[in-house]
């Protein structure tokens, strides 16, 4: 009779392994992640096709001051030509510089257009460089500092670079405030999906009235766990299989990228890289020729350095720890919730108090990563409702040992007392039809006789 | 008499709610016992406990005359009146997994599901989906698993509904077949028919409580009104005749001149039907002559009403 709990695990692990929507998720999620990720950048990159400008400059100031890449701007007399124009359909839009609307620092530009309106992001452009031609145009004759000197001082930059005392290892500040979002929203986020997928087998078995043949062989405790640590199975199953790909994706992208560059070179480029950005600007500066296959490879290994000040493995560990723990917290009380009710759409009122701690998981991140050792940040981590997510957040800034074993261990308390409270709410709920469960019930349900 | 199962004064409660109160049943080993109530009187929660779904509050389960305890699940079939299957497993894996919940190992369950699939002319079933299976179909395949793992105790609530009458006859067959094998059988249903048909002793539970029990033959004699059914082949006259010397409560002409169905009530004793039997034979020709026992659906009405007269 023991090893019921085993027939059950192997059912729900085969059946959802083998279901297309798995094999699916693992292969698109992270398509989908990346995608999200670059998609508007590259959208924004291929914003929109090239336009044809008219310009007609009266003030003489700004015939060479835009230089776009894909649009055309090319000098007209006055409007009337080039309203004419824009009327053919030779001109997509017309700029009007008028030599009446400049007044010391200030010009204003009349962008006329027919049929489409130019987006904010070409106004912006256009601004932009007018902008730049104008402040240089003022430096030359107001301070008589060369434009050059100007240019050359107004890009100065200052970064700070947070390095720790004892390894010397520098920190990427910027890089582990995405990471520990991404981590916490990660654990957030597959706790809804794998306890949503257990409260849904629990409505399946109820609603298909297959839950009465199923426990008259098993106790409702043995199921509840086979279908729980099932599902564990199957989380570290996509989890490994995610790992994979990603391991393949960076092999195939960094043969793709760093193609042609040996070994010796790699270590003069990693030389070159920790020089810092004075050598990387000299670079820039130089050629634009041979720079595109340099720089992709000066990011990678810029990326790798990043990669290695983040102790991916210290974090993956407490990843699988705290999504481990905060998953079987939950999964118990998600099948609790499932067990109440005889179809999905009346879930929703009491899928609420396990969404109101999670969702607030997730809205203090912002909070948590201002100050990862304040007290919000403290007392969320140690609460086993939003430590799972919290104390991720954390992470990434170092948490003192003491809490992260308080934390832990009150995670584990935290999911035994979730799991015995939920298995005999579960044991009365699966049986009961035509009773809509109610927090009263619920209150009954506990004190009952097993 | 040797009990397969035995409650003893079981007693449960739901809150405020007592579903069974004090029930005690023997049922004997080798027999079908007919579990039979209105709804709502308790018989599931009977069923439930006996399948150690729960947990009387009070007195005791004996299988084979030791306590219930979780060692027996192996040795009870539950085919409950509420039953379904996963609808996205297929047909042949859903059983073998039904099967090993059971006890029974992956390689002996897909082999005696071979043998009853066969049998039933389903084999053919095996990879297709539960759910492409109509309602008769999917009850085919309960029964299988039910029956699989050779339970000593058979228990099927309502075990025809859904059934063609085919289908449902087969399945009284096996039935029968698996009591001649040795099983025993519980058995609930609102059929009273089929009850008369099949079983041999029976419970009738009425809000929580036991009202009647014992075996299906005794207790029709018992609730006898001592009446006779009979086919005279007479004339008129005789008959009104026999009306001044025995109490006739019906009379009927039949299509077919001169004969007569008659129910005729005699006083109680043993030896009443024979005198009826020579009286009658002076007033013509007995063609059929049988004592009426009450059907078991009065005998349900009757003692159901009865017993809530009594509450009020």
């Amino acid at each position: 009779m023991k090893n019921n709990t085993w027939v059950v695990l192997q059912r729900e692990y085969m059946t959802r392994v083998k279901k297309k929507s798995f094999f699916l998720m693992t292969i698109l999620l992270p398509i989908l992640l990346v995608a999200l990720m670059f998609a508007p950048a590259l959208l924004m990159n291929m914003g929109g096709s090239a336009k044809t400008y008219a310009v007609v400059d009266e003030t003489g100031l700004y015939a060479d001051a835009f230089s776009d890449e894909k649009d055309v701007f090319e000098p007209v007399a006055d409007t009337a030509l080039g309203r004419a124009g824009l009327r053919e359909g030779k001109y997509d839009a017309l700029l009007w510089i008028s030599a009446a609307a400049a007044e010391g620092n200030r010009q204003t530009i009349i962008l006329y257009y027919e049929k489409t309106e130019p987006s904010i992001e070409k106004l912006n452009r256009i601004s932009a460089s007018a902008e730049n031609k104008l402040r240089m145009e003022l430096i030359g004759k107001e301070s008589g500092l060369a434009p050059e000197k100007y240019d050359y001082i107004s890009k100065v930059q200052v970064d700070v670079h947070s390095q720790d005392v004892k390894t010397g290892e520098r920190s990427y500040t910027e890089v582990k405030t995405i990471v520990a979002y991404a981590l916490g929203f990660l654990i957030y986020m597959f706790i809804f999906m794998f306890g949503g997928q257990i409260m849904n087998g629990v409505i399946e078995e109820k609603s298909n009235r297959i839950i009465e043949v199923m426990i008259s062989s098993v106790k409702p405790f043995q199921l509840l766990m086979g279908k729980v640590l099932g599902l564990v199975l199957v989380s570290l199953t996509q989890f490994l299989l995610w790992a994979l790909l990603v391991l393949v994706l960076t092999v195939v992208v960094g043969m793709v990228a760093g193609g042609g560059m040996d070994a010796a070179q790699a270590t003069a480029l990693a030389e070159q890289v920790t020089m810092g950005t004075q050598l990387a600007d000299q670079v820039s500066a130089s050629g634009m020729g041979a720079l595109p296959i340099n720089e992709i490879q000066s990011t990678l290994l810029e990326a790798k350095e990043i990669v290695d000040s983040l102790h991916l493995s210290t974090w993956l560990t407490f990843f699988l720890v705290y999504f481990l723990g905060g998953y079987l917290l939950y999964a118990s009380l998600f099948a609790a919730v499932g067990s109440m009710v005889e179809n999905q759409e009346d879930s929703n009122q009491f899928m609420l108090p396990l969404t109101v701690p999670l969702i607030l998981g997730i809205i203090v991140i912002a909070n948590v990563l201002k100050d990862p050792q304040g007290p919000i940040a403290f007392w969320l981590s140690i609460i086993p409702f939003t430590s799972p997510i919290v104390m991720m957040a954390r992470i990434p800034f170092g948490v003192p040992a003491g809490e992260l074993a308080l934390s832990i261990g009150l995670l584990v308390l935290g999911f035994i007392g979730t799991t015995w409270m939920a298995a005999r709410i579960y044991r009365v709920g699966i049986l009961m039809y035509g009773k809509k469960g109610s927090y009263k019930e619920l209150w009954k349900w506990l004190r009952y006789k097993a | 008499m040797n009990y397969l199962l035995e409650t003893q004064a079981v007693v449960k409660r739901y809150g405020t709610f007592t579903a069974l109160d004090h029930v005690s049943i023997g049922v004997p080993e080798g027999s079908i016992f007919g579990l039979l109530g209105p709804n709502g009187a308790g018989k599931t929660t009977l069923i439930r406990i006996i399948n150690q779904i729960t947990a009387p509050d009070e007195g005791t389960v004996l299988l084979k005359g030791e306590k219930l305890s979780r060692k027996h699940i192996y040795q009870v079939g539950y085919l409950p009146e509420e039953r379904g299957l996963y609808r996205n497993m297929k047909v042949g894996d859903q059983a073998v997994y039904l099967a090993q919940l059971k006890g029974l190992s992956r390689l002996e369950a897909t082999r005696r599901l071979h043998e009853w699939f066969e049998k039933f002319g389903i084999d053919s079933w095996w990879n297709k989906k539960v759910s492409e299976l109509s309602k008769g179909m999917q009850q085919k395949i309960q029964f299988v698993v039910t029956v699989l793992h050779r339970p000593s105790l058979l228990i099927f609530d309502e075990p025809f509904s859904g059934f063609d009458p085919i289908n449902a006859q087969l399945l009284k067959e096996e039935i029968l077949n698996l009591r001649k094998e040795g099983a025993t059988v519980i058995f609930s249903t609102h059929n009273m028919a089929s009850v008369e048909e099949i079983c041999d002793e029976i419970a009738l539970i009425n809000h929580s409580k036991k009202i009647l029990d014992g075996k299906v033959e005794d207790i029709r004699r018992r609730f006898s009104g001592n009446v006779y059914q009979l086919l005279l082949r007479t004339e008129e006259e005789r008959v009104e005749r026999l009306r001044s010397e025995v109490d006739v409560l019906e009379c009927n002409r039949r299509d077919m001149p001169g004969f007569f169905d008659l129910k005729i009530k005699v006083k109680e004793g043993a030896e009443e039907g024979n005198a009826l039997l020579r009286t009658l034979l002076d007033y013509g020709e007995v063609k059929d002559f049988s004592e009426k026992l009450p059907s078991m659906n009065d005998i349900f009405i009757q003692t159901v009403k009865k017993s809530e007269e009594n509450e009020k």
